[in-house]
This record gives C-alpha cells, structure tokens and sequence, in this order.
C-alpha cells in the first residue's frame, strides 16, 4: 500500500476513535454513579472525580483535533451572532452532574440575559469547557461565571474560589515573541491555555481580536480566567 | 422548566435504534413531556409528521439504511410538510458534529450532540419552547409564504427580543428580497455592516447585486467573500450564477467544484455543475457529476429517471470525444450498467422505456455486423411516433440524435418532421430540432466545429484568408450541414479564388457547397447572406466558363 495518508490524519483519526470510547466509559460511570450514590456517597464521589478526569482527557483529545485542524487547510471557524448566556450553559451542563457530586456552587453574575456577540460557539464553547475542568480541580467549593461588555468587546471572566494560578502559569505567554510557548517539561497545562489562546485570537473584529489573561482575584485570592472577544 | 409548557407539546423522536429511543423518551418523559411520539426510520417519520403536527422534532444524522436526517428535513421542507413552527434538532455523534454541520444546506434550528446529558436537554427544552412561542409570528408567517408579514414579525422581533435579533435579521432580509424591496433590503445590510463585518450580510447584498443585473461587482466581492469564508456555501452558488452571466462558464465550473469538495451531497448543485461541464465540454466531469446525483437520489425525493438518462446522455458525448479505446470499452460498460438500472427501476414508465430502448440499441457491440440496432433503431422510430404523448421533448430529441448518429438520416427526418408537427407551439423545441436536421452531429463535434469556425473567423479579419478557408474546411469536416460554416467556406474561399491558381476548381468546389444548403429555409438568418453569396457564384461561374472556353 502506498503510504499517500499523512501521519497527522490517520492520528487524528484514532484521536477521534479514543473520544468516542472515552464518551462511552464516561456514560457507564455515570450509570454506576447513579446506582450507589443513595447507598455509598464515598465511592460515587470518588467514581466523579475520575470522570472528572474522563473529562480532562476529553478535553485534551479536543485539543488534538483542534490543532489538527487548525493546521488543515480545510479548517474555517463558523462565526455567527448567539446567545452568550447559551454557550455558556452548553458548556457547563455537562458538568452539573460532577460540579453536584464534588459540591461546587456555579453561579452566575450577567447583567443583560439577552447579551448576544459575534462568535464560533463550537470554540468558545471548547475554551470554556477547558477552563472549567480545571477550575473544578482547584477551586474550594465556588464558581463564578461573570458577562460583561467590556473595552467594547466581550468579556467572560471564570472566578473560583482555590489558592489562585501559581506565578508561573500567570505569564504562561511570555513576552513578546514567547508568545505561546509550551512548556512540557513541567507538565503543566501548557497545551489546554495554548489552544485557548490560539482559539480566542481567531476572533477578529477590524484590527482587534481575542485574548485570554490569567490573573488572581487581588480580594480572594482565587484564580481568575478571562475570554475577552472583539 | 414549566411543566404546563411541556405538558401539552407534542415530540417526535426519531433514531434507528430502539434502545435510544427508548432513553430519549424517558428523558423526556421524566421532564414533563407526555407526547412523545418514535419513529425508527425515514419512511416512519415521514409518515408521521406528515399525518399530526409536532412541536419538536429529534431526529438523528445517522439512520442506517434509508434517507439521513438532513435529507429527511430537506423533503420535508421543500415538500412544506414540516411547519415552521416545528423545531428540528439534529442529533449528531459529537466528534462528525463539523462534519454535518458544515455540509449541509438546509439548516435544523438546533443541533445536540450525543451522548446529552439530562440536564443538557432540560436546558435545550426550555430554549426551543421559548423560541417556538417568541418567534411563532414570523414562522407562521413562513408557513403561509407571507412575506409581507414575515417582514413585519421579523422587525418586531428584532425591536423586542433580542436575543433572536440575528436570526430575525436573516428572515427579514430574505423576506425584503422576496418582495423585490432590495433598496430597502440593501439599506438594511449596509447598516448591520456598518457596525460589524458579516458574512452572510455581505453575501446578501451580493445576492441583491446578481438581481439588479451588476454582476461584475458581486463576483468581485464574492471572490473576496469565498477566500476568507471557505464554508458560505451558499457564495459559491451565487458566484457561479454571476460568472454564468459574465460569460464565464469554465471559471463557474471551477467555482462549484471548489463548493462540491466541500459538501458533494447536494443535488441541484451537482446538476447545476453537470450542466456547465457539458457546455464546457468536459464530459468526463459532467457524467461523474450525474452519477454521483443517481447515487445521492437513490431513494430520496430527487430520485427520477432523469437522473440516469442524464448519465447516459453525457456519456454517448464522452464518447464521441474519445479516442482512447480501452476508457470508451470502460464508459460503454459503466453505461450498460446504468441503462439497465434505468430499465429496472422505471419499468412502467413509457418516456424512459422509451429512452431506454434508444440506448440500448446505441450501445449495441460495434463490431456487431447483423444490423441488429439499426433494425431495433428504425422499429423504436416508428413506435416513439405513436407515442409522443408520452414522449417527453428532451427523449424525443435524444432519439432523434441516437438515429442521425447511427446513420439513419432519413428514418431521422421523418421522425423530426413528426415530432416538429406534435410540438409545433413550442418554439424552443422546434428551433432545437431544426437545428438538429441542419448540424445532426454530436455535441463535441459541433463544439470542436463552432471552435475552428470561430478561429477562421479571427484570420478572415485578419485578412489570412488562406488560413481562413482552411480552418472552416476543417470544421465544416466536423459538421458538414452547418450554414454559417458553409458561407464562412465559401466566401474565404471566393477571396481566394480572386487572387490565385485553380480558379475555376475553386468556384466548383464553392458551387457545390452552396448547393448544399438548399434546403435553408427562407425565414433562417443566413438565408439572404445564402442567396446573395449563391448569385454571385452562378455569375462568376457562368462568366469564367465562358471566358475559358473562348
């Protein structure tokens, strides 16, 4: 056979085949969850947290492919007007059931319910998942999602309540021509926050576009993610 | 959610597999809805949203054997069957969730990708009733095909909820178009672009540009809006539309092949690309696109016999255009199988038995020697006479040309006059088939002919009149009764005549070639330019017979 299928497909292939089984075990666990959490809370708490790892690696496999295809030549981001309050919601419902299990508050602070923006829901939608499975891990017991038109564009600011972002992942981004570097020696997150920058700046409006900033709550002290769009 | 809101709706749940069913409807159940209603297949949903109405319907991409999801909501929509009222999800694995979405043209109001959540679907519940009862207005409007009032719902929409703002837009807009307001229209996208740059904004206003006729300004932007916006499918239509008319119709091809890699499942488009590859000529195109639409339509609302008569019709041009023995022993097999398919599936209908027989004999093995298909040929003819009723113009032309190609010139004739006679109030068709009996050769010599007459034509200015009389002696080998040739022949030729050797063998020759336009009729454009060149011949002829036998 002649080997004409270049390597980065036939992985994202296989990416997609893992996600797909990931799906499938994440739904057993969910209906083993079901079943003992009257009798042992103990363990269906235990059984939500390596969902919640389920759900890292989901997110991880999404960020495969997004890469993937955002090197394609056929990837194009369909931008479109949308609900912010839906995109949000679709990103958090798949979490309602964990978020309970772990007993972590979400909560919302929107001032306009009928807020819409300019957006490919599909990636926002991603970046907001990404963020969450991290914040579930490190916060103590609240999340805050805040909407507000700022600097004429879109800011979605995720607030929890945890010891905050150590000082190195604040400046995940460098400076200047670091910019978007990954570093996979300390195993962090680098790859998560590098999709969700690249994904934020595909967002363009005249010569502005997306971001996202890491910063610490200066009064709690907890971890502050913020999705700014153009 | 509001459980009285729920209470009384009606769902339709449609998916393959009876154990998803199964979950769903007690999902749904389990939220309040009491009416919820399964449908494991294409032909059971049909059935159903056909016979009640539904508010919500899920239905998944996937359905196994049969229609999919997207071509069960296009029947539906192009049918009317669905109501606008209805809400239609499309239920998608997660990971060809981009896939399906990308490709398909008639959009669902929402898409879930499985496996949801109980609490996802609770929120999706809540959002599609809320948007089914703030936007009833324009969609019962949609339904009534009221423009006039999906207009002014649209706007009220836009005024008091804001968060269906983007969507009324769209139904606002296409509702001005429909009622030809497109200053109104255009003012309106002008507005929204003023504040944000949107695709589909500036695709409408190109598509305002193509009806006022401005072509060249909607195909220089439609370049544009297709190069940063690959997936508007929808532009590229429009482009090709714009490119037809700006007498582009290579450059249109290429515009919707460019669309058809990135969603081949639509059918008008692969027809609207078949057919400009046969106008360019480039057959093998054309009939690859008519087989994908006999496979695409297989089952579906588009299936017809059209569909692999087309097949046929653009393969016998293939044919003709080839030199290649072992691809035409490919083509004519390939050919044989959809002519038998043709035969199978429509075995009732007369037109396509009709046709069928047609090509049947025209396939027949060449190096068969017991004149099997010209005996088949000429007993066709006489049957396709008795049924014209039933022979629809476009098998009867095919006929008609299957005989002229198989040499049966005067079995051909008759059967034109006859049709000529059946469909003497449609002038389209006559002066098809009047030019049919003037040039009744194959569509790729016509074209190879008209290219070297055109040619010709450029010398001939030129004053190369050598060149000239050459090129058209060329094309009219291509088609040898055409009458423009002909003159275009004759006249280089009369030039020559003046100024060289063989004179008087030249003016037989031009002789002899009017003489082959006797019968034009009076009323054909050519005929003056016909007699006048005729006269001028006789006379030089008479005067140069004279002066050499003196």
């Amino acid at each position: 056979m002649k080997n004409s299928l270049d390597i980065s497909t036939l992985m994202a292939a296989t990416v997609h085949d893992v996600k797909n089984s990931l799906s499938v075990i994440d739904d057993q666990i969910q209906g083993v969850i079901d079943e003992i959490a009257v009798d042992s809370p103990e363990a269906a708490q235990k059984l939500s947290r390596i969902r919640l790892e389920a759900g890292r690696i989901n997110n991880g496999l999404v960020h495969m492919l997004g890469l993937y295809r955002l090197n394609s030549e056929t990837f194009m981001p369909n931008f479109e007007e949308v609900l912010v309050e839906d995109v949000i919601r679709d990103a958090t419902s798949r979490y309602t059931d964990t978020l309970s299990a772990l007993g972590v508050k979400l909560s919302m602070e929107q001032e306009d319910p009928d807020l819409i923006w300019f957006m490919d829901p599909v990636l926002v939608e991603g970046i907001l998942a990404n963020v969450l499975t991290n914040s579930i891990r490190y916060t103590t017991d609240h999340l805050i999602f805040r909407v507000e038109e700022r600097d004429g564009g879109l800011s979605i600011r995720i607030t929890d309540n945890g010891a905050g972002y150590p000082e190195k992942m604040m400046n995940f981004m460098g400076e200047g021509g670091d910019q978007g570097d990954i570093n996979f020696q300390n195993g962090s997150t680098g790859l998560g926050l590098f999709f969700c920058y690249q994904t934020a700046r595909l967002h363009k409006n005249g010569d502005r576009e997306g971001f996202i900033q890491l910063t610490n709550d200066p009064e709690t002290g907890g971890a502050v993610f913020e999705l700014w769009l153009p | 959610m509001d459980l009285n809101a729920s209470l009384n709706k009606r769902f339709l749940v449609v998916d393959d597999f009876a154990n998803v069913r199964k979950s769903i409807r007690s999902m749904l159940t389990s939220l309040g809805v009491a009416h919820v209603a399964e449908a494991a297949n294409g032909v059971e949903a049909t059935r159903q949203v056909r016979g009640g109405r539904f508010d919500v319907v899920l239905c998944d991409y996937n359905l196994g054997k049969g229609k999919d999801g997207s071509q069960l909501l296009e029947e539906w929509r192009v049918r009317g069957w669905l109501s606008h009222e209805t809400i239609f999800v499309m239920i998608t694995a997660e990971t060809s969730r981009d896939l399906v979405m990308g490709a398909i043209e008639f959009q669902p109001d929402d898409y879930l990708a499985k496996p949801f959540a109980m609490d996802t679907l609770k929120q999706r519940l809540d959002r599609w009733l809320d948007r089914q009862t703030s936007l009833f207005e324009i969609n019962e409007a949609l339904d009534k095909d009221n423009w006039a009032e999906v207009a002014k719902a649209a706007r009220r929409v836009m005024e008091e909820k804001p968060r269906y703002r983007a969507w009324a837009q769209r139904k606002f807009v296409s509702a001005m178009i429909q009622q030809g307001q497109l200053t109104e229209a255009e003012h309106f996208l002008q507005g929204l672009l003023e504040k944000r740059e949107q695709p589909w904004a500036q695709m409408e206003l190109c598509r305002i540009q193509i009806q006022r006729g401005d072509y060249k300004t909607a195909e220089r932007a439609l370049k544009t809006l297709v190069l940063t916006q690959p997936n508007l499918l929808d532009a590229y239509d429009l482009l090709a539309q714009a490119q037809r008319q700006l007498k582009q119709p290579k450059q249109a091809q290429d515009t919707l092949a460019q669309a058809l890699a990135r969603s081949p499942r639509h059918i008008p488009r692969q027809r609207a690309f078949a057919e400009l590859a046969m106008d360019n000529g480039d057959y093998y195109a054309a009939t690859r696109a008519y087989k994908e639409i006999v496979n695409l339509s297989e089952g579906t609302m588009h299936e017809s016999p059209d569909a692999y008569k087309n097949v046929l019709r653009t393969t016998r041009h293939h044919l003709a255009s080839l030199d290649d023995e072992a691809l035409a022993r490919r083509l004519h097999r390939d050919a044989q199988s959809y002519l038998k398919r043709l035969q199978q599936a429509f075995s009732g209908d007369i037109d396509a038995d009709l046709f069928a027989q047609a090509y049947q004999a025209y396939l027949e093995d060449p190096r068969d020697t017991t004149g099997r298909a010209q005996k088949a040929l000429k007993k066709l003819a006489e049957e396709a006479a008795g049924k014209l009723e039933e022979l629809s113009p476009e098998s009867a032309t095919e006929i008609a040309e299957i005989l002229y190609e198989k040499k049966l010139s005067a079995v051909a004739d008759e059967f034109v006059d006859q049709l000529k006679l059946h469909h003497k109030d449609n002038p389209a068709l006559t002066e098809r088939l009047n030019n049919l009996q003037m040039e009744p050769v194959s569509f790729e010599a016509r074209r190879q002919a008209h290219e070297l007459n055109t040619q010709g034509i450029a010398c001939y200015k030129e004053k190369q009149f050598k060149q000239a009389s050459e090129l058209f002696k060329e094309a009219q080998r291509f088609s040898p009764r055409h009458p423009g040739i002909v003159l275009n022949l004759v006249q280089s030729t009369l030039l020559l005549a003046g100024s060289g050797d063989h004179t008087l063998e030249r003016l037989d020759f031009c002789l002899d070639m009017v003489n082959r336009l006797a019968y034009l009729p009076e009323d054909h454009y050519q005929y003056e330019r016909y007699q006048t060149l005729r006269k001028k011949i006789v006379d030089l002829h008479t005067r140069m017979s004279h002066e050499k036998q003196s």
